[in-house]
Order: structure tokens, then C-alpha cells, then sequence
């Protein structure tokens, strides 16, 4: 069975003062329909350019697109037309943007804005039109939707706000949906509301979900796989008990022991390494920051390896049956 | 909105006070004697200080400034010592020319350099953005006089399809009944339906609106061009392009009305050194507006004529400012 979106090979570099620097390295991911895939990683970790280079919409330059391909249900979508691409975006995938500040327009009423999208990707004009973007407002769950229509961005709360750029992405009545961590700039009530809100939505509306977040307290709540990443390559992806339960990158393993539990409500942040004086071109790209590194981390390239049963890890340290090998 | 507006009509009338007194004060500095320009080279004594009491100028300076800000607000300006005609009357009759050709040039930069600048922006470091470029840095560093010279030069003589100067040609001024209802002649004769004249005003503006025009349409270009970049680049116009929204209601709509702003700014801006090139375009193309009137007012020292042209000035970049704000208060997110 071939996967809905399929991963391969993806490079995706910036161009700096510097030089090129790497900001995304994908050997493999496969997103499958129906399933919500959580991609847990830092900040700059590479998963808004994943999620921006998935529809084409990365900034070029100062992005270039190295090698690899983005299967979508067998296409590649590098490489399709920037025509072609309009029938993709929106139609066949979504996405909800991060920031509810600067994602809608400032000077259109977002009713306008919901109306616009749901013109152009469902086709509807006049009354039906009018009713299916309240109608919109309203699944969303914001009160008096009438009323919210016809208000500018400004006039509206943060939470009000990614409210309306969930309605907005649900509007295009897409197939797959990429959340790009959808609560980043909201208080935890909020976010806890809108979170199940997506969830609920996914399920009524039968959706596929790319979840990024850098928080990976909601990966559990949200997701049925989750993918580790770290400065653009993905660590660790399995199923979301086999990871959380039994982590085996030492990335992974970091994050998790600096997560508070039932048991331990203690966070323990002395846990988290941060990067030492140590440059090291080549080998493994968590090197500076990993405790369990041997000499030969310093130039082997990890590969993501399968070690169990949908269990992947890309660590040179960690064999095929699951044990550490140092 | 009101009180704004009755906020930057107060301001400005406090703006104006001070003009006036500035004005005032410099021309009063001037070394030079009124009362004998206005009797003329070959009068006796007696009869400058005749005409020196007949003008008030006698009088103590805070005397005759009072008399003068009486007059000017019963919209009395003076008597020019040129022409001994009343100044209202002869800025009456050269005004609407001078307006006539700012407005055709302003609209002419704004239909040129807006879709310039935006297709500058669309087609970023390509051909077209070179040439729209180069072009805007040439119209903004020619200077005007030269551009009227060469544009009389190509049109008129060489290709021979537009007139040199002048706001009729001699044939329309003879036969045709001009009418006169606000001054400006396009309007006035669309107004009685002379479709003859307004058909010749039209071609006898082109060539000065043009000479005008190159600065403020290098301005608008690079301005609409800078400012549709940077709005390119927020988020919610991918978030737009990832709705799978039309590259057309993204790029007029959703871009171009966020980039408006420092655009109008700018035309407003210019609008000051447009009336300064108009002076002189209008000099080049015999353009019967306030160009010559005002050259020939400082050459003679004719103060009440430069007091007048200078607060006819004044009120009308205060009100060009004002009108600036309130296009750009559409803006939503302005509150005035």
C-alpha cells in the first residue's frame, strides 16, 4: 500500500552570508491517509520549511531545494508547475499557520477572507456562500459568529484569531492538514481548547494531520506517530507509546526524562544539554550535544534505521535489534 | 473622523498665521522701496511719498501688518506694484491652469508608476524589474526643464504630432466660444459640451503633464515597488497562497491595499516639488498658470504678489496633506 505523502531524500538548504547551511535532510517519511503524524523539534529544527516546502511556498531564494522528492499520492510535487501547485494547495492540502498574529490580513473583515477561500476553492457565490462562511465561524466554536465576520484581524483575541485560521484552512476543505504548531502563541487554556478543537475537527471531517509542534507534551494528545527532529533530520519516528514508552535516541531520551509525569512533577531541566564549544562538520548532527558520543559519531552519518517493529532511529550507536551497542 | 478633521483645519490655520508672519517680516526686510515701484522709474519725490501714505506704508510695521491679516481675511490680498491689479484677481485667473496641469500629471504618475512598481515587485531581480528600475531612477534625476525641452524637441519638431506650448491651439482660440465656469478648462468645456476645445486642451496637456509627471512617477514606482516587496513577504500572504487563493486577488488585493500606504505618502510629498517643476514647465511650455507670474513677481520684488502666491501655497499642501491622512485612514486598523 503506498502511503499518502512519501518523503524521500529531501534536502532543503539556505543560502547565508556564510554559505549554504543545511536546514532540512529527510531520508524517509511516509504520512498515511487518515493518520496524525506529530513532528516534535526545537525551534529552527526544520519543521515550518518542511511544512512550507510541502506546498511550495518556501521563501526562494534564500531557500533552495537540493534534491529529493514529495510523493503526494504518487506525484511529485517538486516537481509540478507553480499552476499545477494552485490545485494542490488548499484543495488537496491545507495548512494552519503558526503566528494568529500575522497570518490574516490587517485591512480585509475576516468574514471577506473566509469567503474568499471558500470561493475559490468550493466554488460556492451568493447566499450559499454567506451561510456556509458562518457556518464555518461557527464550527470553529467562536460565539456570535455574525458579528466576528465583520471584524478586522485587530479587533479580535489571539485565541479569536487562530480560531478564524482554522476556519480558514478548513474552509478549503482539504484532504490533509498541516498544523504548524497551531498553539505557539496562546496561553495554555487556549491552547488546550483549540488543540482539541483540531482534534475534533479531524475526526468530523475525516482529515490527515502533519502536526509540528516543539512541544512534545502534546504529541501524545494529538498524534498516532511522532517524529523527532533535530536541525533538520529527523532522530526518531514510531508509533507514539513505543517512543514515549521506550525512547531510544538519546535526543528523545533527553526530551522525555525533561517532561513532568504523574509521578514526577518535578521537572528536571538539568537534563538538558545545550550544545558544547565543539564544531564538527560531518557525522552526527546531535554530536555536540550528546552524552553517549564515541569517536566514531564524529564522522559516520547515522541513517534512520528501522530497530523494531515501526520503530526508526538514526543513531550509528543503537543496531537493529534494539540494543546499545556502546 | 470629524474632529479630525476639524483638528487639521485648526492646525493649519495656525500653520497659515505663521506663514503669514514669516512672509511678512522678510519681504518688509527686503531693501527695496515699494512706494517708488509702484509710481514707477520717472516719478518725482513728492509723488513717492504720495503714493507711500495712498499705501499705508507710512505706517508703523505692526500697523500695517494688521491692516494686511484684515484684509487677507476678507480675502483681500493687496494690489500687485507690477500690474496695480488687486493680487485675488490675478491668482484667480492663473490658478485653475497651474491646478489643471498638477492634476493631470498626478493621475498620469500614478496610472504609470503604480502598475510599474507593481510588476517591479511581481517580477523581482528579472528584465522587467532592470528596466522598470533604471527607468524610475532616470525620471526622478532628469531635471524637469530639460525633460520639456526634449519632449518639445521629439514631439514637436521632430515627429511633429503635438504642439510646442500653449493650453489652445490658435484655430480653437478664433472660432470657439471658451467657456468659463471654474477655470479649468478641460472641465469647462466638458461642462458646456465643447467636446472641439476640450479635445485640444487635452492634447496641449500632454506634453507639459508629462514633463511634470517624471518625478513623482520614479517616486511612486520605487515606493510601490519597495513597499509590495516587504508585504510580499508576510506571512499572510503565503498563508493566502496556501489557501490556493488566485495570484490576482492575492497580489490586488491582499498585497497591494497593505502597500498603499507609504505610496499615498509619497505622491503627497512630491506634490510640494511638483508645484515648484510645474512653475517650470509652465515657463518652458508657455502655460498660461502661475509659472511666469511668479518669475516675474521676484524679479521685481512685487511683495504682495509672493506674500499671496506664497500663502496660496501654504493652504494648499495643508490641504493636500489633509487629504493624504484621511485616504490613508481607509486603513482599518487608523483610527483618526
Amino acid at each position: 500500500m503506498s502511503s499518502y505523502i512519501s518523503i524521500n531524500n529531501l534536502k532543503v538548504n539556505y543560502e547565508t552570508y556564510k554559505g549554504f547551511k543545511n536546514v532540512l535532510d529527510i531520508e524517509s517519511l511516509q504520512i498515511e491517509k487518515g493518520e496524525t503524524l506529530g513532528i516534535v523539534g526545537e525551534s529552527e529544527s526544520g519543521k515550518s520549511v518542511l511544512a512550507l516546502t510541502i506546498l511550495r511556498i518556501l521563501s526562494i531564494p534564500p531557500g533552495i531545494i537540493e534534491n529529493g522528492e514529495i510523493l503526494l499520492e504518487g506525484e511529485d510535487l517538486l516537481q509540478k508547475k507553480e499552476k499545477e501547485m494552485k490545485s494542490i494547495r488548499g484543495k488537496k492540502i491545507a495548512m494552519i499557520f503558526q503566528d494568529p498574529m500575522s497570518t490574516l490580513n490587517p485591512v480585509i473583515k475576516v468574514g471577506k477572507q473566509i469567503k474568499n477561500v471558500l470561493h475559490r476553492n468550493q466554488g460556492l457565490s451568493g447566499d450559499e456562500l454567506d451561510k456556509k462562511a458562518l457556518e464555518m465561524v461557527e464550527v470553529v466554536r467562536l460565539p456570535d459568529a455574525a458579528r466576528v465576520m465583520n471584524k478586522y484581524p485587530h479587533e479580535l483575541s489571539g485565541g479569536q484569531r487562530q480560531r478564524i485560521i482554522i476556519a480558514l484552512a478548513l474552509s478549503c476543505g482539504a484532504e490533509m492538514l498541516i498544523a504548524d504548531e497551531p498553539t505557539r502563541n496562546l496561553d495554555v487554556t487556549i491552547q488546550s481548547g483549540i488543540l482539541r478543537l483540531i482534534d475534533e475537527l479531524k475526526k468530523k471531517f475525516n482529515i490527515t494531520v502533519l502536526f509540528l509542534t516543539n512541544n512534545l507534551t502534546l504529541v501524545p494528545v494529538m498524534s498516532d506517530r511522532v517524529g523527532v527532529i533535530y536541525q533538520g533530520k529527523i532522530m526518531e519516528l514510531g508509533k507514539v507509546g513505543k517512543v514515549i514508552n521506550d525512547p531510544r535516541h538519546p535526543y528523545t531520551r533527553m526530551m522525555i526524562q525533561a517532561m513532568p509525569t504523574k509521578e514526577k512533577k518535578q521537572i528536571n531541566l538539568s537534563n538538558i544539554i545545550t550544545e558544547d564549544g565543539e564544531k564538527v562538520e560531518g557525522g552526527c548532527k546531535y554530536y555536540n550535544r550528546c552524552r553517549e558520543r564515541t569517536a566514531e559519531c564524529k564522522t559516520e552519518i547515522p541513517v534512520l534505521r528501522e530497530i523494531d517493529e515501526f520503530h526508526y532511529v538514526s543513531c550509528i550507536r543503537i543496531n537493529s535489534g534494539g540494543e546499545n551497542n556502546g | 473622523m470629524g474632529r479630525f478633521i476639524l483638528k487639521r483645519l485648526l492646525l493649519g490655520i495656525i500653520i497659515i498665521i505663521g506663514v503669514v508672519i514669516i512672509t511678512f517680516a522678510m519681504t518688509r526686510m527686503i531693501p527695496s522701496d515699494p512706494a517708488a515701484q509702484w509710481v514707477g522709474g520717472r516719478a518725482t519725490p513728492e509723488q513717492v511719498e504720495k503714493a507711500r501714505v495712498e499705501l499705508g506704508l507710512d505706517k508703523p510695521l505692526y500697523t500695517q501688518f494688521f491692516i494686511y491679516v484684515k484684509d487677507l481675511v476678507s480675502g483681500n490680498l493687496g494690489y500687485s506694484l507690477r500690474t496695480h491689479r488687486p493680487i485675488m484677481s490675478e491668482l484667480k485667473s492663473r490658478v485653475p491652469a497651474t491646478i489643471e496641469l498638477i492634476f493631470f500629471s498626478t493621475v498620469i504618475s500614478i496610472l504609470v508608476g503604480l502598475p510599474l512598481g507593481m510588476l517591479s515587485a511581481k517580477r523581482k531581480n528579472k528584465t522587467a524589474d532592470h528596466l522598470s528600475r533604471i527607468f524610475s531612477i532616470g525620471f526622478v534625476s532628469v531635471p524637469t526643464f530639460w525633460l520639456a525641452l526634449i519632449l518639445q524637441l521629439v514631439f514637436f519638431r521632430i515627429l511633429g504630432i503635438l504642439p510646442m506650448g500653449g493650453q489652445l491651439s490658435m484655430e480653437v482660440k478664433l472660432f470657439e466660444q471658451i467657456p468659463h465656469i471654474t477655470g479649468i478648462l478641460t472641465l469647462d468645456s466638458l461642462i458646456s459640451g465643447n467636446y472641439t476645445i476640450f479635445k485640444d486642451a487635452i492634447i496641449h496637456l500632454i506634453l507639459p503633464s508629462l514633463a511634470v509627471a517624471a518625478y513623482p512617477i520614479g517616486l511612486i514606482t520605487r515606493m510601490t515597488r519597495s513597499a509590495l516587496l516587504e508585504i510580499l513577504n508576510e506571512d499572510y500572504i503565503k498563508a493566502a497562497k496556501s489557501y490556493g487563493l488566485s495570484d490576482r486577488l492575492v497580489y490586488w488585493s491582499y498585497a497591494l491595499k497593505n502597500s498603499l500606504g507609504p505610496t499615498i505618502t509619497v505622491v503627497t510629498l512630491s506634490l510640494g516639488y511638483t508645484l515648484m517643476n510645474t512653475f517650470l514647465v509652465e515657463s518652458v511650455f508657455s502655460w498660461p498658470g502661475l509659472g511666469k507670474y511668479v518669475a516675474g513677481s521676484v524679479t521685481s520684488l512685487d511683495y504682495p504678489a509672493i506674500m499671496g502666491i506664497t500663502i496660496f501655497a501654504a493652504v494648499a499642501y495643508i490641504l493636500l496633506n489633509m487629504i493624504a491622512d484621511i485616504i490613508i485612514a481607509l486603513d482599518p486598523r487608523v483610527r483618526l
